[in-house]
């Protein structure tokens, strides 16, 4: 047996333990070098700013944005929350706001957690932009578009609750008292329009932003963004006209008929800044109006929340009975109550004498918007080059929602609650047999929106005549016809309160699913009759062999009740989180709730 | 008749139990340097064998005639001669004086006697493994452990030893949550924390492994046995896995077969077709929608004549075989001579997969899982006083899965059974394409088989090496120790993906059938991947000290540590340290015992510090029954051990550097007409600077003692932990300050309880029969956390059990509208007949969240385990039962709820018993489409009682007699059948107390083998 001398295999186990102890000690890295650090992210010498500019870019992502984005997976439009329409699946969340289901606990938007987010990823970004050393022009524009995003998304926050806690610029960190008071709605609105008012000046005008950043924040946006917030100051249920018992926290507490004016000034100071690139779009003659949402940039849109070119809208939401490659899901339902605000193509509403309208072909000569907003059902009659095709057509065929259809075949399968399906937004897919990438961004702020809350403002400081042009504008490039008096089916010398009416439904028609109605009908305080009772689809009976003897007909019955609405005057102002009332007390719920 | 001087000898170089040093520990890694080494292997004298039931040899155990005029007491190998003993006498077994069996003395001049370690006196006998490779006498030490032998886990024919524990330790809980092959995780939590594993005196997760080659694995409970890992997670109980050694003698070559027939327990039970209509119509009537199916719609489901377009498919059987099979082949040799001693052992597992195949494929798309290990473990006497020792562990783990596009293999496939109605669609159209529609896309029949497959590989390789040197000529009893090992882990896999189309057939105009298809057909895609890769190298240098006199004893070590683990691509996580432990006793009758952890971990501010904590413990304990005074009451106390420990333990989770504050990539925008994406970066969770370890003080309490001549063993413990310091988010981390909350050191919470082990033991003649209980009862209670404000004091959880649920209070169901009248309901909802009634606990006339409370009492969980065993010749036979008690469950999901996902999710049998005028005392309320906000809000309606008991496993095994196996040259041979998860008592009977939901089912296992040894 061999046996080590002691004098050698002591050491030798010494020196492996040594061995063992310092091998180790030559660590490559003591801390991941690939973090990215304050030091990086600010980088006081990268004159480009690259990494800061990665950040800048991110908050872009803190924009609103619209399309089918409520409740979990491919969710729901706003607007499925309101008279426009249900979402096709049942018991989704987008619905609670419309059957009552509505908690603090369980409400479909809250914004609260991203909205502040957002808030302070821009605080950041203002507090540190100036270490990196890049142009100081590029630096000051940088600044107001991100005070721009700061605004916009406060104000997404103060269009749910009413006043929340302003941070303005404050960083918070683990240390601070974040038990913060809700700041009054007087407080919100002026801090977001003296924001509006600060940046309007770095930022870019339109015609100065180039293609390639397309998406970024115009001085128009700002201008955009002060005319809304005014509009809705100036409004009934914030203008003194508050309900519930609600208190400075939700609105002004007394009427002051300034703020109208406030609001036409703001809308009037877009439409007439120098050099302004904003007009609605007229070509192509037919369809303008659906090309506003198609063509990423236009002189129309003031801002959209930029995204990718895909057919994820048109698969979403195109009628179900599709297969590869065109397979779509039908998800959103609009009413008929949205169908029956489009007037006639006469610009008369379906109800008026003259106005046209056949209630056994109830989609012939309408407001061509009304096509382009959704799909109803598609008849054609005569054939070969007598065919005339009413209703809509979609990837080379009629559209059928009849009942048996195959956009709507019974059975368990997700499909039309109503009758019609969403078209808006979508590309022309109308004689094609696949689906191809579209631009599909979300408007924010349009050119069209501008000109109807001029109009709103001008009604009710008494300029009637004045708001009914902004009317026609949009009714001529709807392509309705204008009627021997040239005024597109609107009464000469119209009352204020039926301008109102007038301009309140073209706001419907025009901005549908754009989440414009659902507050709308708030600050108006026509939710309680609006969105209370039924909502209503169409059933179609088709009868007939479909031969040359007996062709199909087809039976209306527009009074299908598809969902009861429920309306809670609690509803006006959006419940607060229950989490974030429990963690900060001095958060005070809003009433009702 | 005289004792000749060579047993003499034998026996004054064996010391006697009672003053028997740290037990040299034959077979763990400190081998000792035992001078029978030289002995010649086959003794020419009566020299009977003593082991233990696992073949352990059984050192210091007394054989006499019956007179008592011989006597021997047994060596290291567990052989003790009695050259004078004529084949007929009666030979008495007896350890501490009790007599522990006899038998008679035949022409076999090496008869092995087994002896069950179940018996108190035996168990004594065999050391207890404690951290960093050492072990202590039983009785010399203060620490709570227990101990779980080779025979016990090898009884289940179970891929993780995890799952073989179940049942078998006091405190000690398994929760399976699946039965996947190769991914049949167990959890083990012990008295209530996640435990976990030492392999061979490392820390290594390892669970998947050869069953044969665990010596045994020791269950550490309390500070002193745990405190000397220090910050490396000793909060958690410690599950301390020792591999076997040889033992010197004649090699033992051992082969095992066996194979199993294994069958999936308790699916959920979807509807058929017929009735899954007529549900969807009565819930769709419910809910004021429109019915789905016509009458002839229904009458079609239910007389099957159109099977295409009234498709009824059950798509378990469908899918899924009956059974499958396990086979597993295990070799091992061990033995040793004076210069080596070996262990190797190579195991091969196959498991086949539940999916079913279909011939239309050149390739396997079943799940099946094929397991190669290698263990060899070598110990090597380099010189008198110089050992060294390398084992090796090698294994290599293959999974085959189907592709399934849309998920990850089989899992996804067992949520799409759960999800898909028996209605969905025909597995085939009339044309042979796969049948769907628009609402189902992925025809199931091809996901299983028309979705490529999938092929995982896992290579894991340990290798440890090891000298140790006496310093006897320092002074007697001290010694150094070195250890290096590295381990390697990489698991790939193979991406051979296809997409498929599937067809709605219709009726043209023309009345010819159409295909509307619905996604597309595919080539197979091949892909590559990592699953994860890692890898720990460990460093350890040891100063020891082992001395046991007449009347002082004592014995400590002294450890230098260095664990760094490297994980993907992340820096190595490094824990390094020293500790030690120390164990004085007095006449062996009073034990004082301290250990220490001196640790830290490198991922601390400022630039990857190492941070260090100090965790002692202290503990006493007492062997009253070898005190005078109770000499007299030995006949019927056997034995009676007091101990007690208080110590600091710690668990560190520093997170990966979360002290930095960082900013990471998040997803870009698009800018530009052309609608390019950007990068985008932004800051991350805040930095959690002031981050510490969770910390743990632990009290134990126990009584050990034997009663019975030795025949029945009791082990009773109390315990009480606090746990502090513990890492959670706080609560008021309100949304305002616009970014995550990292972690803070905020929690505490409180764990204690009992746990009981009872073991008796008795042979009569040729029976030996034997009964285990070991049983805890555990309660815990939150302390503290950062408690929101809650206008009720039922809303706190603060003073509740530790994941207390919360939830409403259910009060039955609505019968009519007269009890809905005026009724509290649940905000914005109007309820109707057959839906909860919940309590207004505030009274304000509404059901909102004011009125959760503490749902289901789960305070204390009592696990518990039985198990039964007897021997009568060459018959063997035991019997684990398992369970526990005051457990609930919560029912939810796909598989309880019906018409979920917005009603195309499945309908299941226990909703036949649901809500209608006519069935008043339903067990399922009204049903409905989709998410029902009432019914489905968290409430108590839905949780059950879970308690439960299990046949975990039966044994029947018959061993040849031995010189019936001799003939044919084999040492041995044992026949055996067992059977696992045979029974399960429980109040929800449909369902499995452990694996349910869409979750890969528990297997019951049917087993058959035999062992041969050479």
């Amino acid at each position: 047996m061999f046996t080590l001398p002691k004098k050698v295999y002591v050491p030798a186990l010494a020196a492996l333990l040594a061995l063992g102890s310092t091998a180790c000690q030559k660590d490559p890295e003591t801390e991941p070098r690939y973090f990215i650090r304050d030091n990086l992210q600010w980088d006081e010498q990268d004159r480009n700013a690259t990494v800061a500019l990665f950040y800048f870019n991110d908050l872009f992502n803190y924009l609103p944005s619209g399309f089918n984005r409520l409740g979990d997976g491919t969710g729901d439009f706003l607007a499925a929350g309101t008279d426009d329409a249900i979402p096709s699946r049942v018991n989704r969340p987008a619905q609670y706001f419309t059957n009552g289901f509505i908690s603090v606990v369980n409400s479909p938007d809250q914004y609260w957690t991203t909205a502040y987010a957002g808030i302070r990823r821009v605080n950041i970004f203002l507090a540190n932009i100036d270490r990196v050393p890049a142009l100081p022009a590029n630096i000051v524009i940088w600044k107001a578009e991100a005070r721009f995003i700061r605004a916009m998304v406060t104000w997404e926050l103060v269009k749910r609750y009413g006043g929340v806690p302003l941070v303005r610029d404050r960083l918070f960190t683990l240390e601070d008292d974040l038990a913060l008071p809700r700041n009054s709605y007087a407080d919100c609105v002026s801090y977001i329009v003296s924001e509006c008012d600060a940046i309007r000046n770095d930022l870019r005008l339109p015609g100065s932003i180039p293609d390639g950043e397309w998406g970024r924040i115009p001085r128009t946006a700002a201008l955009a963004l002060k005319s809304r917030v005014l509009l809705y100051a100036a409004s009934p249920l914030y203008n003194g006209g508050q309900v519930n018992g609600a208190t400075q926290l939700q609105g002004y507490p007394s009427y002051d008929a300034g703020r109208w004016t406030l609001a036409l000034n703001a809308a009037q100071d877009l439409m007439t800044a120098p050099n302004n690139v904003h007009s609605l779009i007229t070509t192509p003659a037919a369809t303008a109006f659906a090309s506003v949402f198609t063509t990423k940039k236009n002189a129309e849109i003031i801002l959209a929340k930029q995204s990718a070119n895909s057919f994820n809208l048109e698969t979403w939401n195109a009628p179900m009975g599709y297969g590869t490659p065109a397979a779509s899901q039908g998800l959103t339902s609009p009413s008929q109550n949205f169908v029956d605000a489009f007037p006639t193509l006469t610009g008369l509403p379906i109800t008026a004498s003259g106005s046209g309208y056949d209630p056994q072909n109830p989609y012939a000569n309408r407001d061509p918007r009304l096509l382009l907003s959704v799909f109803t059902n598609g008849v054609t009659t005569g054939t070969g080059t007598t065919a005339v095709t009413t209703g809509s057509r979609w990837l080379s065929r009629n559209v059928e929602t009849f009942d048996g259809g195959r956009d709507r075949p019974g059975g368990s399968a997700v499909q039309t609650r109503t009758g019609y399906y969403l078209r808006k937004f979508m590309g022309d897919f109308t004689n094609s047999t696949t689906y191809t990438n579209q631009s599909h961004n979300f408007p924010l702020f349009r050119y069209a929106e501008i000109l109807l809350n001029y109009a709103e403002a001008l009604n009710e400081v008494g300029r009637t005549e004045d708001a009914v042009t902004q009317v026609i504008a949009l009714r001529r490039r709807a392509g309705l016809t204008a009627g021997t008096n040239n005024r597109f089916g609107i009464a000469s010398s119209i009352s204020q309160a039926d301008a109102r009416t007038l301009i309140r439904n073209e706001r419907r028609i025009e901005l549908g699913f754009e989440e414009h109605r659902f507050w709308d009908v708030r600050r108006w305080k026509t939710a309680e009759t609006v969105l209370s009772g039924p909502l209503y689809g169409v059933q179609i009976t088709r009868a007939g062999a479909g031969t040359t003897a007996s062709p199909y007909t087809y039976a209306y019955n527009p009074r299908a009740t598809a969902a009861t609405m429920l309306w809670q005057t609690r509803l006006y102002y959006l419940p607060l989180p229950y989490d974030e009332t429990t963690k900060n007390l001095n958060l005070v719920q809003n009433p009702g709730w | 008749m005289a004792i000749t001087p060579a047993v003499r000898a034998q026996i004054i170089n064996v010391p006697l139990p009672a003053q028997r040093a740290v037990v040299p520990s034959d077979t763990a890694k400190t081998p000792g340097t035992p001078p029978e080494l030289n002995r010649a292997p086959v003794p020419q004298v009566f020299t009977p064998s003593i082991t233990d039931e696992n073949g352990e040899p059984l050192r210091g155990v007394k054989l006499a005639n019956e007179s008592g005029t011989l006597t021997a007491v047994t060596d290291s190998l567990g052989q003790a001669p009695l050259p004078e003993i004529r084949a007929g006498e009666t030979v008495v077994v007896s350890i501490d004086n009790s007599v522990i069996r006899r038998f008679t003395a035949s022409d076999d001049l090496t008869p092995i006697i087994v002896l069950d370690t179940k018996n108190p006196a035996v168990a004594r006998l065999k050391p207890v493994r404690l951290l960093f490779g050492t072990s202590l006498r039983p009785d010399l030490t203060a620490a709570s452990t227990q101990t779980v032998y080779n025979s016990a886990l090898q009884r289940m024919p179970v891929t993780s030893f995890l799952t073989a524990l179940a049942g078998q330790g006091a405190g000690l809980q398994i929760a399976q949550f699946s039965g996947q092959p190769g991914n049949d995780l167990a959890f083990a939590t012990l008295l209530g924390q996640n435990a976990t594993v030492v392999i061979d005196g490392i820390v290594r997760p390892i669970y998947n492994f050869d069953l044969e080659e665990i010596e045994s694995v020791t269950l550490l409970k309390d500070a002193l046995s745990t405190s000397m890992l220090g910050v490396r997670n000793t909060n958690a109980g410690i599950l301390n896995v020792t591999t076997r050694r040889g033992t010197p003698g004649q090699p033992r070559i051992s082969l095992t077969v066996q194979s199993a027939i294994q069958s999936p327990i308790k699916f959920p039970k979807p509807l058929d077709a017929y009735n899954y209509a007529l549900l969807s119509n009565e819930a769709r009537a419910n809910d004021g929608l429109p019915a789905a199916y016509s009458a002839q719609d229904l009458a079609l489901y239910q007389n099957g004549q159109d099977p295409l377009g009234h498709p009824n498919v059950n798509w378990n059987d469908q899918l899924l075989k009956k059974s499958s099979q396990l086979d597993r082949y295990t070799f091992s040799a061990s033995g040793g001579n004076a210069f080596s001693k070996y262990f190797v052992s190579v195991e091969h597992l196959k498991q086949s997969g539940l999916l079913k195949t279909s011939d239309i494929n050149k390739y396997n798309t079943t799940n099946d899982y094929k397991a190669y290990t290698l263990r060899s473990n070598v110990d090597l006497q380099l010189s008198k006083k110089l050992t060294g020792g390398i084992q090796l562990l090698g294994r290599i783990l293959n999974n085959n899965d189907t592709g399934a596009n849309f998920g990850q293999g089989l899992p996804a496939i067992l949520s799409n059974i759960i999800n898909t109605p028996a209605l969905a669609y025909p597995v085939y159209n009339d044309n042979g394409t796969y049948g769907g529609n628009q609402q189902y896309q992925n025809n199931l029949w091809a996901q299983a088989i028309g979705s490529g497959y999938r092929e995982t590989y896992t290579r894991d390789v340990i290798a440890d090496f090891y000298l140790k040197r006496s310093l006897n000529e320092v002074t007697p009893g001290l010694w150094v120790r070195a250890l290096a090992s590295y381990y390697a882990s990489l698991s790939e896999i193979y991406y051979r993906d296809k997409q498929f189309a599937v067809f709605q057939q219709g009726v043209g105009a023309d009345g010819q059938p159409t295909y509307t298809q619905y996604g597309t057909n595919g080539e197979q895609q091949n892909n590559q991947g990592i699953i994860y890769q890692n890898n720990t190298s460990y460093v350890e240098a040891d100063l020891g000290y082992d001395r046991q006199g007449e009347v002082h004893g004592l014995h400590g070590v002294l450890v230098a540590s260095r664990n760094s683990f490297v994980e993907n691509s992340d820096l190595p996580y490094t824990v390094q340290g020293v500790s030690g432990r120390g164990s004085y006793n007095y006449q062996g009758k009073y034990v004082a015992e301290f250990a220490f952890g001196l640790n830290g971990s490198n991922r601390y501010p400022d630039n990857g510090a190492f941070k260090y904590g100090f965790f002692p413990a202290g503990g006493l304990a007492w062997n009253i029954s070898r005190e005078s005074f109770l000499q007299s009451t030995q006949n019927w106390l056997s034995y009676l051990k007091l101990y007690t420990s208080l110590g600091l333990t710690g668990n560190d989770v520093p997170g990966y550097f979360s002290y930095v504050q960082q900013y990471f990539d998040t997803s870009g925008p698009v800018f530009g007409t052309g609608a390019g994406g950007v990068s985008a970066v932004s800051e991350q969770v805040l930095a959690s600077r002031n981050r510490t370890w969770e910390k743990a003080r632990k009290f134990t309490l126990g009584v050990q003692g034997a009663v019975l001549d030795n025949h029945l063993s009791i082990t009773f413990e109390y315990y009480n932990s606090l746990y502090y310091d513990l890492l959670q988010q706080r609560g008021r981390n309100t949304g305002l300050i616009g970014q995550l909350y990292p972690n803070e050191n905020i929690g505490r919470n409180q764990y204690y309880g009992v746990t009981t082990q009872l073991s008796y033991q008795q042979n009569f003649g040729d029976l030996s029969l034997l009964a285990a209980l070991n049983m805890g009862v555990q309660y815990n209670r939150v302390l503290t956390q950062d408690e929101v404000f809650r206008p009720y004091d039922y809303m706190r959880r603060t003073g509740q059990a530790v994941g207390q649920p919360f939830g409403y209070i259910a009060d039955g169901l609505f019968q009519n509208a007269a009890e809905i009248q005026g009724a509290p309901t649940l905000v914005g909802y109007t309820p109707q007949a057959g839906d909860i009634r919940y309590k207004d606990l505030n009274g304000d006339g509404i059901i909102n969240q004011f009125d959760i409370a503490p749902i289901g009492d789960i305070n204390p969980s009592i696990p518990f385990g039985v198990t039964l065993g007897a021997r009568w010749k060459g018959f063997d036979a035991t019997l684990l039962i398992q369970g526990v008690l005051n457990r609930v469950v919560y029912l939810s999901g796909n598989s309880e709820y019906a018409f979920q996902n917005n009603g195309f999710g499945n309908a299941f049998e226990q909703h036949l018993d649901r809500w209608t005028p006519q069935n008043p005392g339903a067990s399922y309320p009204r049903l409905g489409i989709g998410n029902n906000l009432n019914n489905f809000a968290t409430s108590s309606y839905w949780l059950r009682d879970n308690s439960y008991a299990r046949l975990k496993n039966i044994e029947v095994g018959y061993t040849v007699p031995l010189n019936f196996s001799k003939r044919v040259r084999l040492q041995g041979v044992r026949f055996f059948f067992n059977g696992t998860n045979l029974l399960s008592f429980s109040q929800l009977d449909r369902i499995d107390p452990e694996v349910f939901n869409a979750s890969y089912p528990q297997q019951r296992l049917l087993n058959f083998g035999f062992n041969i040894k050479l």
